[in-house]
């Protein structure tokens, strides 16, 4: 039944926004976090892609997260010379988050979010509509 | 006359049904790939040309064993060429666009469902229900 198929692509849609928003939540977790040794690398920012893929399942294209990956892109550094790691010159690496480019993406996940919500809602509406004929 | 599968009201309102089922996939479809690179909306062939188009050829089953050809009905969702404005990722989804069609799509199923039912109900008219 299509309606059906509409529901799970709905839900298909949600779940990969949901998977954005938690990648967001780790990045901004993850703001601070830097290298342990002087010199070493800190938290790089991941970034979602998204696909449209086939469904084997259920026979149509639905949404899904093709892969996490990871941004590339400088680090910013920060003079620190009491940070552990601190290179040679004193300067301490960052994450290369940028609060509001996350902050935005957030935005952009939840207004994907319930647009797929309100899809849902109205296929639920139409097949209660298509049940209720039967009486 | 009332044999032509078009103009019985109950046949009609059935197809009418079954395209606007097949168009909320469709529309659910794109607006889950609302954020996907490179995705371009798609949508069915309208309603009138499908309905003209009604006596196309479909896969023959001389057996009872072969399975219902669902070619047909699955390919005429096509990538729309006509499209608002375009991401710098290549997507071409405009939510507003897509949700507006939702409820156009919700409210005609609203009336090809009361069509329907009030053509069921004279049938029960006469069955004297």
């Amino acid at each position: 039944m299509d309606l059906d198929r509409a529901l799970r692509i709905s839900a298909a849609g949600m779940a990969a926004q949901s998977t954005r928003l938690r990648v967001v939540a780790e990045n901004l977790a993850n703001r601070d976090s830097t290298g342990e040794s002087p010199g070493a690398d800190p938290y790089r920012r991941r970034t979602v892609d998204f696909a449209n893929r086939l469904d084997r399942a259920i026979g149509v294209e639905t949404v899904g997260v093709a892969r996490v990956g990871t941004a590339r892109g400088e680090f910013p550094t920060r003079y620190d010379p009491g940070h552990p790691a601190a290179d040679e010159n004193g300067y301490v690496k960052t994450p290369n988050v940028d609060s509001l480019v996350e902050v935005m993406d957030m935005r952009e996940a939840q207004r994907s979010y319930s647009a797929n919500l309100s899809v849902l809602e109205t296929t639920r509406a139409m097949i209660t509509r298509a049940i209720e004929a039967l009486r | 006359m009332a044999s032509s599968p078009t103009l019985n009201p109950l046949a009609l309102a059935e197809r009418r049904l079954h395209w606007l089922d097949r168009r909320q996939s469709v529309l659910a479809q794109n607006i889950a790939n609302a954020d996907t690179p490179g995705y371009r909306p798609h949508d069915l062939t309208p309603f009138r040309r499908e309905l003209e188009g009604a006596s196309r050829i479909a896969l023959a089953r001389t057996q009872a064993t072969h399975a219902a050809g669902s070619a047909a009905s699955r390919t005429n969702a096509r990538a729309e060429r006509a499209v608002g404005e375009v991401t710098p990722d290549g997507n071409a989804v405009s939510l507003d666009r897509e949700a507006m069609r939702v409820a156009e799509t919700d409210t005609a199923h609203a009336v090809a469902m009361a069509i329907h039912r009030s053509f069921m109900g004279m049938f029960r008219t006469t069955l004297g229900r």
